[in-house]
């Protein structure tokens, strides 16, 4: 019988950082989860930092740390977290269907033709025609 | 390479128009700035039913082709899309081939001095509309793939090309390198052929407005300048991380909904043995689904590169953990074990083995409202789940991965890449498919399993076109529908000018002829109630005429052993009706057989003599004291005169009428109704008087039925069904008869149907070389009947075939009052595929009505 079995488990092996040599983290996070949060941290401390001081490092560190939580969330061997900010960035933009201009005239003056053309008040004034 | 290009978030994405990447089509090639795409049309691959040795052997064949040196390193594109079926071709084509009744029609006549049907009646047109309607409604499509094999539009002169000097050396040998590629695909397996300039259109058309209808388009190559003219008139709508993209035709205000999927983790598949193809999954639900694959081919070299770069990555893990002191999981082990086992596994393997497929696969669903959208997505989801464990994923990104689907778009999303060997992409067969029948005969249904097709059926194909025998067989057991269904193809062949002769022993198919449309060309003949000498049997062979052989002296030689063929054809099927008739008691005797033959032997075999020769001539031999055995033919001789003088006998004595031999009525059904057939299994010495004289009478009644298609032109179309056919297998005129029928059937154009209720009894006849097409129906659950059905079908035996045989027209719901709308069979067409078929006949109005057979089934 013939059995069909695909290579992607050996593209699903993940990949921590235990520590430096000769020292055990207490919590083993990915490789991608640093990078994200090395990404993240100056991306929020530093504005924080310059608009409210270095009493707000710390509140934005921990932003960083739950962004990155929050993102690697949804990270999977199928998604990593580089493509998917992507997907997030580009699935912003709304596509609206082309819209046919309106039709707009426009004209610096406007000629009747065909009109009877009035006399003239000289003429009118010879004729003894005027009104007033 | 990933695209690390900030997205302008005020600006809305740009239109369709736009953002094609494609600049020209020339041929069957299509262009972008960097890249052209050659694209090769692969034809449907008959899946179902089919051996698992041939079909691994298929899978093999291509995986072998996709494996080639010529694709490795390239990219390759698999499309399957749809396109609706030629309704209006067919009916043409139809309309065409047929030589329709005359419309029945009052006496009234028109202006133009054409007579006006009569109300109610159906006409031929009305007839033809109906169908097309029918048709037209069901939506019906057909599928068709692509592959794409894209490379770059430029290539780099090598080391070699520049020392030789060689200028047009990259022109050069890419030309050598797309024959090579277009040798590779053609081969068995892929069997891909250079797509069309109109091919090549529709696909484009088809991508960038999935599930909107494309325009008529004029075929031809397509210029950097008139691009836009594909994706001109649509655009697309989508707000913020939507699930769906809504599409509109700005020409003609179609809009539809389309949402994209991807294939995410597969689990283990055991294909053919216990899943379907992986692609041919998206086929089997009622609603149409587009599929997309990117794949890059990997050489040996480079996946095994890939490879062990994995397994290096995996081991400096595991060091990690050793170097810490902690245990590593188990899950490494696990899969540092699997890359081993690949790693082996192109070391040692052959090519196609070695090699492997990267790339994205897509489907996408298209409904008119979003809702609908998603919940077509869900059943997808659902269905790859059940079906194969394939976990198919609805990402965001949709925008993106639509765009996937339309020729030299680049991939615009990488995630969910899948890894695999390329024997299993090979095992995805998009192209699969259960078509069954021709295209050019009567609709009569459509097929049931995998994408439901319409399903024709021209009796006289296999005649005047395989240039095979005309022999169907129906099987099915009682109440499965194969009276109904045989009574079916002879009202639309009757309906179409063919001549139509049944045997219906039961007698409800001669309900036929009371149809308002079918009255005035019918004739029913109960032979119950016949005129003496209907069923007399030596007018029931008939002689050669000379105008049926060729001319010359092999033409008379031919002609003159068909006339000694004939004559000792009588003289053996009076034999056996002689026999037939004696009571059992006698008839077994050898002094009678003797007797009898030598009384047989004295009476010109001619179509003008009569039982009553024979009478005659054993009455001489009994008064003949020089013969053998006086006593015995004295015996025999009484006993026929006893049974002619029975009423129920008398058609088998004196000469025929002339009208029962010759008729020119379009529809004939000959009955025994009132009569009851006796059982073949028990002894003949149990059977009553009635029940002995229904055997030789359905005998030649069979002989009666058949008489007809001799009497005209040669290659006239006929049709003749015969019921009960089991009987003519006791008896060796009986099986020599089914044997010439089915010979002869092809050089006389007769369709000649033979319908019985056990596998066994069709076999019986040894007919299995000359059964060009069969329909088999809800047969017993018993193992050796299912294991004869396949056998008549073709099909494996002990590949799990015989519990489709036994489920099909089955109530699901046991709660149910209501009868079972419709019948399922199994058909095995004149090319040998065979599908699960749903015999549908809803638009001829008042047939199923009139077939009903069932008890009460006014009710």
């Amino acid at each position: 019988m013939a059995i069909f079995r695909s290579d992607d488990p050996i593209w699903r092996a993940r990949l921590v950082y235990l520590g430096p040599p000769n020292y055990l983290l207490p919590y083993h996070f990915t490789y991608g989860q640093y990078g994200l949060f090395f990404v993240l941290c100056p991306a929020f401390v530093i504005p924080a930092w310059t608009l409210l001081g270095w009493k707000s490092i710390g509140f934005a560190a921990g932003a960083a740390v739950f962004a990155t939580w929050k993102t690697f969330k949804h990270v999977d061997p199928d998604q990593p977290a580089r493509k998917l900010i992507r997907v997030w960035a580009l699935d912003w933009r709304p596509v609206r269907a082309r819209q046919p201009r309106p039709v707009r005239l426009s004209a610096r003056h406007i000629r009747f033709l065909g009109l009877p053309q009035r006399p003239r008040r000289a003429a009118l004034t010879r004729r003894g025609e005027q009104t007033r | 390479m990933i695209d690390l290009r900030i997205p302008n978030l005020r600006r809305a994405a740009p239109s369709t128009a736009t953002r094609l990447a494609l600049t020209e089509v020339a041929g069957n090639i299509t262009y972008t700035d960097t890249t052209m795409t050659v694209w090769f049309t692969v034809p449907e691959l008959i899946w179902p039913f089919r051996s698992d040795a041939k079909r691994e052997g298929l899978l093999d064949a291509m995986a072998v082709q996709y494996a080639h040196p010529s694709l490795q390193g390239l990219r390759l594109s698999v499309r399957r899309t749809t396109i609706p079926f030629p309704v209006d071709a067919w009916a043409a084509a139809y309309d065409t081939r047929s030589n329709p009744l005359p419309d029945a029609s009052t006496p009234v006549v028109g202006r133009a001095g054409v007579p006006l049907p009569r109300a109610g009646v159906s006409t031929w047109g009305r007839h033809l509309g109906n169908a097309r309607e029918h048709l037209a409604a069901s939506q019906y499509t057909l599928g068709r793939v692509h592959i794409g094999v894209s490379m770059p539009r430029r290539e780099m002169p090598n080391l070699t090309s520049l020392i030789r000097r060689r200028s047009a050396s990259g022109d050069t040998a890419r030309a050598r390198r797309l024959t090579e590629i277009a040798e590779t695909l053609a081969g068995v397996g892929v069997h891909a052929r250079p797509s069309t300039p109109a091919e090549v259109a529709w696909l484009i058309y088809r991508s960038l407005g999935i599930g909107l209808t494309p325009p008529v388009h004029v075929p031809g190559d397509v210029g950097p300048n008139d691009i836009a003219v594909f994706s001109e008139s649509i655009d697309l709508v989508r707000g913020p991380y939507d699930s769906t993209t809504e599409l509109i035709n700005r020409s003609t205000d179609q809009r539809v909904h389309v949402a994209v999927l991807t294939v995410g983790r597969m689990d283990q598949l055991r294909i053919p043995q216990q899943h379907q193809p992986w692609a041919y999954l998206s086929t089997e639900l009622p609603f149409e689904v587009e599929w997309s694959s990117r794949v890059d081919i990997l050489g040996p070299q480079d996946a095994k590169a890939q490879v062990e770069h994995r397994l290096r990555m995996i081991r400096s893990q595991q060091d990690e953990y050793r170097a810490h002191g902690v245990d590593s999981p188990t899950s490494l082990e696990t899969l540092a074990g699997r890359a081993m086992e690949i790693n082996d596994e192109m070391e040692t393997g052959r090519p196609e083995i070695a090699s492997r497929v990267h790339g994205w696969h897509r489907l996408a669903v298209s409904a008119p409202t979003k809702e609908e959208c998603l919940t077509r997505v869900r059943a997808l989801i659902r269905h790859y789940n059940d079906k194969a464990k394939i976990s198919l994923v609805h990402p965001r990104g949709q925008l993106g991965l639509l765009g996937e689907f339309i020729p030299g778009q680049p991939v615009a999303d990488t995630r969910f890449a899948r890894r695999m060997p390329v024997r299993m992409f090979a095992a995805a067969v998009p192209n699969a498919s259960g078509a069954v029948g021709d295209n050019r005969g009567d609709l009569i249904g459509y097929t049931v399993s995998g994408a439901r097709r319409p399903v024709f059926f021209d009796m006289h194909f296999p005649q005047m076109v395989r240039e095979r025998s005309g022999l169907t067989v129906l099987v099915a057991e009682p109440g499965a529908g194969k009276s109904t269904l045989l009574g079916a193809l002879a009202y639309l062949a009757a309906r179409r000018g063919v001549q139509v002769t049944l045997m219906d022993p039961s007698g409800p198919l001669a309900r036929l002829a009371s149809m308002p449309e079918m009255r005035r060309h019918a004739r029913v003949i109960n032979l119950s109630q016949a005129t003496p000498g209907t069923l007399a049997p030596y007018a029931m062979v008939p002689t050669p005429q000379r105008a049926s052989f060729a001319a010359g002296p092999i033409g008379d030689d031919e002609y003159t052993s068909a006339v000694a063929n004939a004559r000792a054809e009588r003289k053996e099927l009076v034999l056996d009706i002689l026999t037939m008739l004696l009571p059992p008691t006698h008839s077994g005797k050898a002094e009678i057989v003797d007797v009898l033959s030598e009384a047989v032997r004295g009476v010109p075999a001619d179509e003008q003599s009569t039982l009553e020769d024979v009478i005659d001539a054993l009455t001489a031999l009994g008064r003949d004291d020089r013969a053998a055995n006086p006593a015995a033919a004295k015996t025999a001789a009484g006993l026929l005169s006893d049974v002619s003088e029975l009423p129920q006998a008398r058609v088998f004595f004196g000469a025929p009428p002339a009208s029962a031999l010759r008729s020119d009525a379009a529809l004939t059904v000959i009955t025994m109704a009132g009569l009851q057939l006796p059982n073949l299994a028990v002894d003949r010495r149990t059977w009553t008087k009635s029940q002995q004289l229904t055997v030789p009478m359905l005998h030649l009644a069979h002989r009666l039925a058949v008489r007809r298609c001799y009497g005209g032109d040669m290659t006239s179309r006929k049709m003749v069904g015969l019921d009960e056919a089991h009987f003519m297998a006791g008896w060796d005129s009986g099986k020599a008869f089914m044997d010439r029928l089915a010979r002869d059937s092809r050089k006389w154009n007769i369709a000649a149907f033979l319908a019985s209720q056990n596998p066994a009894d069709v076999l019986g006849l040894k007919l299995q070389n000359l059964t060009v097409t069969a329909f088999v129906g809800r047969i017993s659950e018993d193992p050796d009947i299912a294991a004869e059905a396949c056998r008549l079908l073709s099909i494996p035996v002990g590949d799990r075939y015989e519990e489709i045989l036994g489920s099909l027209s089955l109530q699901v719901d046991h709660d149910t009052t209501d009868r079972l709308g419709y019948r399922d069979f199994l058909m095995r067409d004149v090319d040998g595929r065979v599908q699960q078929v749903r015999i549908d006949l809803s638009y001829v109005a008042g047939l199923l009505q009139v077939l009903d057979t069932t008890p009460g089934g006014d009710e």
